[in-house]
């Protein structure tokens, strides 16, 4: 048996990059999709076979017993099945699905994706079950007139740069004998970071001079005013001298660091990449956690001294895409 | 703790199976009610993790009591009551084992199938109106199963509702097309119903019961003007033996050379005979019998055979669902001459030692007349001048029956009279029998038909007349009408006094009540024309009325048409239905935009409309380095309202909503300035 199916499983395989390939086509990526009958998929569940087989027995009795009112139970069934498949279809249609920030997450764990779902008219959407391929489905349902957010969840075993795929959503209200559905494609991503290791910080990271404190303009006290430059971030712009006609200023902030750490990849090294940048992960939320700040070095990047938990992620990214 | 399913489900559910057994209530035991409520409530506590699915001798002990109190009501293994019932049982009992949301499934699909099974035992209006209702509240457990708590009760049956009233229309189309089959196999026809109507036999008292009962029996549309009252006698046995107490059909009367077929009706031979003959069609209530009606005369039917000595009509099978056939009667019957030794034989033979006073008044009285027909109308006037009763609450009579009744009793139904008279003609040597049947009925003025009860049951006498042939007497109307006993039940009362009145008309003063009664069987009638007797035939017709003509590719577009037609009106009212609020609303920030664009075009800049907003802010920038004097607007303010917009638009909503505010204000404030140099 498993022969035989192993003759079948490159067929499989070919198929399967068909219907990807044919899936990608006619539903590329977007960040933001509305369902249509374009991308609305529509078949008969295992329980809608079973209510066609039921309409299927009371045919028989109306033919074998020629009785005219059974005939028009078993009329009534079938398109009773037949509004079913609208209103399945009706209730995904229209439904409008936005990928949020993408996600983070450390190898081995579930990666948490946030969507939102908002009607694009009056139509209620019931019931919906959202997923990614083999993973833990998550309900929602539209009903009043607000955006809804509804949490994905995928494991991640790969470091760097996860591509959520394709996300699988589905209903079969209100009869649960159609099933509608679509794979989007919400061009979502997660930066997923080392495995943290358990290890002693203190003998990975040795002590950075004393130097280094006051040039990192970044930190929580403020240091004073500077003219706005093309490009600055709008978050530290300081709006009150807009106001009152002058042109706008930028607000600087510094941090004064009294113990420091470097941590440092070619120090660490032997041999196993993973396993050092598992470390370095781990020292990494260690510090962060005791709000000490480091500096990293990796041969590809160097992450100047700073603490807090900016400066956390800027590190773990740096591990996560190395 | 979660529970397997919904609770409205499990209240869907317990209500609808409630509905389904209604209807059999009266052929089914006491215990099924019970077992519904025990196996409900049961559930229900189960359901509410207070109690245990009971164990299986509970279980088997169900399943005994519940099987046995079926096979004690019906005694049969094979009659459709049992097999339904069997089928209910197994419906209620699964409830016992029911602990997931696929045995709610399995319930409920049993439950679609068991709705049917009222519908072999009613048809009317009613019966198929509780159906659907019955379907909807199923249906709606369906939908309730796939509802969380958040929802009410009632959702589930408004959108079951919904959803049925959109489904009726393709019900309707898919009713007249879809091809009416063959039987794959046949079905034994062995309802254990009693045999209803007019008895195999007449003995005293056999037609107490059919006398008080306002059943429906015969529905009769004559082609062209309804005769007369008095000539509507609806033969359907003939009584020629008699044993002192009991009439019975001989079986001389059923020797196989008395059956001849007759010239089978089809509406256009029918009609080319006018003024002689009658048409009719009789729509007969089941009886479980398998004789038919028939006026005298009877020359064309549409079904069944005709027997030539008792001129009856009857099927080979027993009449077990309303049945409808054509016939064509002449008004006046042929003469008929030949009556054969054993005929005479049997239609003069009288019991022995019975009712000797009146064998020997009926000697007497014939030797003071010279034919037949004067002894025969002499008897009548006896009955109608002495002191003869029509009561519907005759006396008891002794062993000679006839003897009690003449002399003494004189009060009796038409039993009695036609009894009496038959004993005396035969005494007289004189052939005669008992014919049964139904007599009258009633005209249902707004649809033109006559609606025979059961309550018009009646019997009357045949007697040979020389030259003749077998000539109709009914004693019964020979009673003078002040002699008929009215009954405390006026419905019943009219049974002898209207057999010689004219027809009611809708003039006639008539209650509202009975008014509305005529409505409804009016209804009712429409119904089984229509909808009942919807056969191939009829479908063919149908379809050639609606489309002109029955070839496949036009019944194909037909049902293409319609099922597409049906699609689009659904979408279209699901259009118009959330039109309304269709238009999202433009953001402020968009707003803005526009406005800064309407500004910059006041200024002689035209903004392309696939222009990004980065290349803009590029062009302002080179636009004002390359001529400081063209530019007649605030440049940074321009170029920080681009700047903001790009920010909030571009980046998600979703961010920090006071953030979002505050560059919608500064965009404000910067399209303020920008006129401002």
């Amino acid at each position: 048996m498993s022969k035989f199916l192993s003759f079948f499983a490159p067929c499989k395989a070919a198929f399967y990059a068909r219907y990807t390939q044919w899936l990608s086509k006619r539903m590329p990526k977007q960040h933001e999709q509305i369902l249509n009958q374009r991308r609305l998929f529509i078949f008969p569940t295992v329980q809608g076979f079973g209510f066609l087989v039921v309409c299927l027995l009371v045919l028989v009795a109306a033919v074998n017993y020629q009785n005219n009112l059974v005939y028009i139970v078993v009329f009534f069934m079938l398109s009773l099945f037949n509004t079913c498949i609208l209103y399945t279809f009706i209730n995904l249609s229209g439904l409008k699905i936005t990928a949020n920030d993408s996600a983070a997450g450390f190898v081995g764990e579930h990666v948490a994706f946030n969507l939102t779902l908002s009607k694009t008219s009056k139509r209620q959407h019931h019931q919906l079950l959202l997923s990614f391929k083999n993973e833990a489905k998550t309900a929602a349902s539209l009903v009043e007139n607000k955006d809804q957010h509804a949490e994905l969840v995928a494991s991640v075993s790969m470091r760097g740069v996860h591509q959520a795929g394709r996300v699988c959503v589905e209903s079969i209200y209100p009869l649960g004998l159609i099933r509608c559905w679509t794979w989007v494609d919400l061009d979502m991503q997660a930066l997923v970071y080392p495995k943290p290791l358990p290890c002693d910080v203190q003998s990975l990271s040795g002590s950075a001079d004393e130097g280094d404190t006051h040039s990192h303009f970044q930190g929580d006290d403020f240091h004073g005013l500077r003219a706005y430059q093309y490009g600055d971030s709008l978050t530290q712009s300081h709006w009150q001298s807009l106001a009152k006609g002058q042109p706008l200023q930028q607000k600087q902030y510094v941090s004064f660091i009294a113990n420091t750490k470097i941590l440092n990849f070619e120090s660490l090294h032997q041999g196993n990449t993973e396993v050092t940048l598992s470390k370095l992960c781990y020292a990494i939320i260690e510090l962060t956690k005791k709000n000490e700040a480091f500096s990293l070095i990796l041969p590809s990047t160097k992450i100047s001294l700073s603490q807090g938990e900016q400066h956390r992620q800027q590190a773990l990214s740096a591990l996560a895409l190395y | 703790m979660q529970s397997y399913i919904p609770h409205h489900a499990l209240i869907y559910l317990l209500s609808s199976l409630g509905f389904i057994l209604l209807p059999h209530l009266q052929r089914a035991p006491v215990a099924l009610p019970i077992i519904w409520l025990v196996v409900s409530f049961w559930q229900y506590k189960f359901f509410k993790q207070q109690w245990q699915l009971p164990a299986w001798p509970i279980k088997t002990l169900l399943i005994v009591l519940a099987v046995g109190s079926i096979w004690l009501q019906h005694q049969s293994f094979l009659s459709l009551e049992f097999v339904t019932q069997l089928l209910l049982v197994t419906l209620l009992l699964k409830l016992l084992e029911m602990k997931s949301q696929r045995d709610v499934l399995i319930l409920l699909y049993l439950s679609y199938f068991s709705v049917v099974t009222q519908l072999l035992f009613s048809q009317n209006i009613t019966a198929a109106l509780y159906v659907l209702v019955a379907l909807t509240a199923i249906t709606a457990c369906l939908i309730s199963l796939h509802q969380n708590l958040h929802y009410s009760i009632w959702s589930a049956l408004k959108l079951s509702i919904k959803m049925t009233a959109i489904s009726i229309p393709m019900l309707i189309v898919a009713f007249i097309v879809f091809p009416r089959l063959d039987p794959f196999w046949s079905v034994p026809n062995t309802s254990a119903s009693a045999k209803t109507g007019i008895s195999n036999s007449m003995s005293p008292g056999s037609f107490d019961e059919l006398l008080q009962s306002n059943k429906v029996a015969l529905r009769v549309v004559f082609d062209g003007s309804i005769p007369l009252k008095q000539q509507l006698y609806w033969r359907t046995l003939v009584l020629d033996e008699f044993d002192g107490k009991t009439w019975r059909a001989s079986s001389e009367g059923k020797h196989d050379k008395y059956y001849s077929t007759l010239g089978k009706y089809n509406s256009a031979s029918a009609h080319e005979e006018v003024g002689t003959s009658v048409q009719y069609t009789i729509t007969q209530e089941p009886t479980h019998q398998v004789r038919l009606f028939n006026l005298n005369g009877l020359q064309l039917a549409s079904r069944g055979t005709y027997n030539d000595y008792s001129r009856t009509l009857q099927t080979s099978e027993a009449v077990t669902e309303r049945i409808q056939y054509s016939l064509s009667s002449h008004t006046t019957p042929a003469l008929d001459n030949l009556l054969l030794w054993e005929e005479r034989q049997l239609n003069t033979r009288l019991p022995e030692n019975y009712n000797p006073k009146t064998v020997q008044f009926s000697k007497n009285l014939r030797r003071q007349f010279q034919t037949d027909s004067r002894f025969i109308q002499a008897i009548l006037e006896k009955i109608n001048h002495d002191n003869f009763y029509y009561t519907l609450t005759p006396p008891r009579t002794g062993k000679h029956s006839v003897d009690d009744f003449w002399f003494s009793t004189q009060r009796g139904l038409c039993e009695h009279y036609s009894q009496a008279l038959t004993v005396i003609l035969r005494a007289a040597d004189i052939p005669a029998r008992v014919v049964t049947g139904y007599q009258g009925g009633f005209l249902n003025f707004y649809d033109n038909y006559i609606l025979v009860r059961e309550k018009d049951a009646h019997a009357w006498v045949e007697a040979w007349v020389e030259g003749r042939g077998w000539q109709r007497f009914d004693p019964t109307s020979a009673i003078h009408p002040q002699r008929v006993e009215a009954s405390d039940d006026n419905a019943t009362a009219d049974d002898s006094t209207s057999r010689r009145s004219a027809w009611a008309g809708p003039q006639s003063q008539l209650s509202f009540l009975l008014k509305a009664q005529l409505r409804w069987d009016q209804a009712n009638f429409f119904w089984q024309q229509k909808m009942l007797n919807f056969d191939d035939a009829a479908q063919l017709k149908l379809l050639e009325n609606l489309l002109g003509s029955t070839d496949y590719v036009r019944i194909a577009l037909f049902i293409m048409l319609t099922f597409f037609g049906f699609i689009a009106v659904f979408f279209l009212i699901a259009y118009f239905l959330q039109a309304s609020k269709r238009k999202t609303p433009i953001s402020p920030e968009q707003k803005l935009y526009q406005r800064f664009i309407k500004q910059l075009a006041n200024q002689g800049i035209e903004v392309k409309i696939n222009e990004g907003c980065a290349d803009l802010s590029k062009r302002l920038v080179s636009m004002a380095a390359n001529d400081p004097s063209a530019v007649h607007f605030n440049l940074d303010a321009a170029l920080l309202f681009l700047k903001l917009y790009i920010n909030v638009n571009y980046k998600r909503r979703s961010e920090c909503s006071s953030q979002y505010e505050k560059n919608v204000t500064a965009m404000r404030h910067q399209l303020q300035r920008l006129s401002h140099k």
